[in-house]
């Protein structure tokens, strides 16, 4: 599973981090910031859960 | 003298600008007022619901904006004089600023039709949509049934029919459709979308226009007449006319246009954003008001200004409209997404899954707006410019 993270339409809400910051975090203004495109399968299940939050659908998920 | 921005109303666009940019920009050197009719956070998506009976927070602003920096004037905006930056509130205050944010939205408009007014209910606001649910309560109360008449079958229309055939099953529920039923969505999502409707007991009356609302009855052009103890009115929504009237400009139903960074191209220091401006997205169309559209515009405008009072380029966030997540009811939704020419695909996704997202994303939206001072930057901006310099003279 790889997760892509599309800054210009990122609004900043920040659920993403909420949900799995071991995944995304948030630069300097606020927009997503990957710490890892391929999540372990420990946290998958929460970063699929974090791309359905994303109210502005900035992230993704790639198929492989 | 500090740099005084104004951000009038605070809707999912103002309330979300006003915390980013008090996030980000140094307190030291910028002032952040926020203006708004009602003490309240509105969560307009959830309107339909509060009309269904359900429980709908409604957040204290002072508890929102609680530690940010951020003054907040609890009052209605009843003029904007963009040429001594003045808007003025009701109880006839001025606010002086060097930055505009305009975020006035939109509301329920009758678009002439008689009787609207007086008869119908719009729940495009929070009193409006209360007095609904309590001539609905009452319906349910006397126990003989009712007719409920919803009259627009945009997403607002599709919601408020179903959501108020689930929770209010002793009660019978008609949707006007001016056209076809949910004329917007692909041919699968349609079909979905009426099944839903069957499923629900609500009636569809299609190719109607509705020329005139009485106090028991919906009069249709085709001269038919709908027996209605409450009326939802759904098929119009305008925005406040304080910017046509500041001399503004605007487009012809009164948005404001403004430049690709949201930045009025009559008035250089004013932003609009959200319902109340004409975004024209990246496929070359104006984005529809949304929530989704305050959160693009939103965001645009909060680059541009922290950019241009910092001394920093300007960057492009996107403006899309891609897709609509519409519920039909609590455990029932469709999700249609919509191509570069703001067509729907032919793929939609309907049943609990969307229905679930949605409320997600209604939850979200709540939270991100009501937690401004969440999250990044552990740093703000001083400004480059001298304080009180208005933008237009500012470094760009």
């Amino acid at each position: 599973m790889r997760i892509k993270a599309d800054t210009g339409l990122c609004v900043g809400s920040g659920q993403c981090v909420l949900t799995v910051p071991a995944v995304f975090d948030q630069g300097d203004d606020g927009i997503v910031v990957l710490l890892t495109d391929r999540p372990d399968d420990e946290t998958a299940a929460r970063a699929r859960h974090a791309v359905t939050l994303c109210p502005s659908r900035a992230l993704s998920i790639l198929r492989e | 003298m500090k740099h005084r921005i104004v951000v009038l109303g605070a809707g999912y666009a103002g309330a979300y600008v006003a915390g980013n940019l008090a996030r980000r920009l140094s307190r030291a050197d910028t002032e952040i007022t926020v203006v708004n009719a009602v003490p309240y956070f509105v969560q307009r998506m959830r309107m339909h619901q509060l009309v269904a009976g359900q429980d709908v927070k409604a957040p204290q602003l002072a508890d929102v904006f609680a530690n940010t920096g951020i003054r907040l004037c609890l009052d209605r905006v009843t003029a904007l004089d963009p040429e001594r930056q003045v808007a003025t509130v009701a109880n006839g205050g001025e606010l002086g600023y060097d930055t505009l944010v305009y975020a006035l939205g939109s509301q329920g408009a009758d678009h002439g039709v008689p009787g609207v007014a007086e008869h119908a209910f719009d729940v495009a606001a929070r009193p409006s949509a209360l007095r609904l649910r309590e001539r609905l309560d009452t319906l349910d109360r006397r126990r003989e049934g009712g007719n409920v008449v919803v009259v627009g079958d945009g997403w607002t229309g599709i919601e408020t029919a179903t959501e108020i055939a689930e929770s209010r099953p002793g009660l019978s529920v008609t949707l006007v459709a001016r056209g076809e039923l949910g004329a917007r969505l692909a041919a699968g999502a349609r079909r979905h979308l009426r099944r839903a409707c069957d499923r629900l007991g609500v009636t569809v009356v299609e190719h109607t226009s509705v020329e005139a609302v009485e106090a028991t009855r919906v009069l249709c052009s085709d001269g038919t007449a709908l027996a209605s103890d409450a009326t939802a009115w759904t098929a119009g929504f305008a925005v406040s006319p304080i910017a046509a009237a500041a001399g503004l400009e605007v487009t012809r139903n009164g948005q404001v246009v403004v430049d690709r960074t949201m930045r009025s191209v009559s008035h250089p220091n004013v932003y609009a954003i959200g319902d109340s401006v004409c975004a024209v997205g990246d496929n070359g169309r104006p984005l529809p008001m949304s929530c989704a559209s305050a959160g693009y515009t939103g965001n645009q405008a909060i680059q541009a200004i922290v950019a241009r009072l910092t001394g920093r380029e300007v960057t492009r966030t996107k403006l899309v409209y891609t897709y609509n997540h519409i519920s039909l009811g609590r455990r029932d939704g469709i999700l249609q997404t919509f191509d570069d020419r703001g067509q729907p695909k032919p793929k939609y996704e309907g049943g609990w899954k969307p229905a679930r997202v949605k409320e997600g994303i209604i939850k979200t939206a709540l939270w991100s707006t009501s937690h401004p001072t969440f999250g990044l930057p552990r740093r703000r901006r001083h400004l480059a410019t001298v304080p009180g310099l208005s933008a237009e003279n500012a470094v760009v």
